[in-house]
């Protein structure tokens, strides 16, 4: 319709009027139904409306600024808050996993409280272990979230052979359990466990021939 | 007549569009394009360089005892039957490697074989945990952008962001990752992120009884690790792989992979 729209407005326009809405019924798309709507509006607050010769691009400007609006919209929608705020990643995810508790308290959580132990300890051969090696985890008492009665040690043979143990591999020069000796020279029955004569805070000095 | 209705049609319509198209301009730069100029406009602040952790694993005081993985594994509440670290024993023969880790050595080493056991020329233990590459590919292969550096150079994974792709596993030339069963996302060795941020040390360095494994910051010329990041005769794995990690590895014998 509009392309048989003339160039000099002097020259006869569309048709006005019933003749007008009488050519556009015979329009069938959704814009047509949309703008004969429109027009009916005009028409009934007092004015006319003509169709613009280049409504077209104008249509097709305001799709694009909704179609960008909606892209922003969406984007930001989608993008979590701290994204990009130190690099390509959610920021408040580092800030996230600090939450985690510690399980293991570390010597030092130890040393403040348990100075009995702690003296034993630190002149002997083990006084490069963790307590908790041993005597399990104990972040949360350390921390103090849980009250702690006992500090279990596992006393079988197998906790001490895990490191002192011969296997291919570990260093000749770290000390290891000499089967033969403890069973033959020494007769240890195989039930006895190391810290029946070896104290475990320093396993160099030994308790006494106790078999 | 036909002139003058003309005009002011004209001039109605303009009104009408000028209002029209202030709304929509007055929308688009209401929202996220007025952040993304800005963000482009601004300069981002440079901040002093902070610490720069680094790892060293000394093969050489390695006993094998895997204490390392247990605590891991009760520290980061690891699933059964993965590991975020690892102990390897290699078992040099005149006839090849012999390479074992029961179940990433979480309760020790085993007796060997008595046939490997005569052969064996050399042997040592490796361990293994992700290296924390400053080139690493799990973060240029992870299509959400899930996997990151932190500050410190810690590769940690957003739990809340990862859509357990696998990508990343796969890409991993050390084998660091996994597909945690629980979460269906990622999971990998953070260097105890969360110890370390409250100044502490990674729960495997803590327990490890030998020194083995050593954590701190290179940057730092006072300590062990600085001295030795600095001066230290050590190798990377895999450098061929160009990756770049904060895993080092002191005395590390040509046969591990």
């Amino acid at each position: 319709m509009y392309r048989s729209l003339p160039r000099d407005l002097d020259l006869p326009g569309p048709p006005d009027g019933p003749e007008r809405l009488a050519t556009m019924t015979e329009q069938s798309s959704f814009f047509d139904f949309c703008k004969r709507g429109a027009e009916k509006g005009a028409q009934a607050a007092g004015f006319t409306c003509d169709p613009s010769p280049r409504s077209h691009v104008y249509r097709l400007v305001l799709l694009l600024a909704v179609a960008g609006w909606a892209f922003f919209w969406v984007k930001d929608w989608m993008v979590p808050e701290s994204w990009d705020a130190a690099g390509w990643y959610r920021a408040a995810a580092a800030e996230e996993l600090t939450d985690q508790h510690d399980t293991f308290g570390g010597n030092v959580s130890c040393s403040g409280c348990h100075r009995e132990w702690m003296g034993e300890f630190n002149g002997g051969g083990h006084s490069a272990l963790s307590c908790e090696s041993c005597h399990g985890p104990f972040g949360a008492h350390a921390n103090g979230l849980q009250r702690t009665a006992e500090a279990p040690v596992d006393s079988s043979r197998q906790a001490c052979l895990r490191c002192h143990g011969t296997t291919p591999g570990r260093n000749t020069g770290f000390p290891r359990f000499n089967e033969s000796f403890h069973r033959d020279s020494l007769r240890v029955p195989e039930d006895r466990s190391c810290m029946d004569c070896h104290a475990p805070h320093d396993p160099t000095y030994q308790t006494g021939w106790g078999f | 007549m036909q002139k003058d209705r003309l005009a002011n049609q004209g001039r109605r319509r303009f009104l009408v569009r000028a209002a029209a198209g202030g709304a929509v301009a007055g929308l688009v730069w209401n929202t996220p394009l007025a952040k993304l100029l800005a963000a482009v406009v601004t300069e981002s602040e440079q901040e002093a360089p902070g610490p720069a952790y680094g790892f060293i694993v000394n093969i050489d005081r390695c006993i094998g005892c895997g204490k390392c993985v247990e605590a891991c594994s009760i520290e980061n509440n690891v699933p059964e039957g993965y590991v975020r670290t690892w102990v390897e024993r290699y078992v040099v023969t005149d006839k090849g490697v012999h390479v074992d880790s029961p179940r990433g050595a979480i309760d020790g080493f085993e007796g060997l074989d008595d046939e490997i056991k005569r052969d064996a020329r050399q042997a040592f233990f490796v361990p293994k945990l992700c290296n924390h590459c400053l080139e690493a590919p799990c973060i240029q292969v992870c299509p959400v952008g899930a996997t990151f550096h932190a500050p410190g150079g810690f590769v940690l994974v957003d739990p809340e962001h990862c859509i357990g792709c696998g990508y990343c596993i796969q890409a991993c030339p050390y084998g660091a990752r996994f597909k945690n069963p629980e979460t269906h996302v990622a999971d990998k060795c953070t260097w105890c992120y969360h110890r370390v941020s409250r100044g502490g040390l990674p729960a495997c360095v803590e327990v490890c009884p030998t020194q083995a494994r050593l954590f701190g910051d290179v940057r730092d010329q006072t300590s062990d690790i600085g001295k030795i990041y600095t001066y230290g005769n050590w190798s990377h794995l895999k450098p061929e792989m160009h990756t770049e990690g904060m895993c080092m590895y002191l005395g590390l014998p040509r046969e591990v992979v």
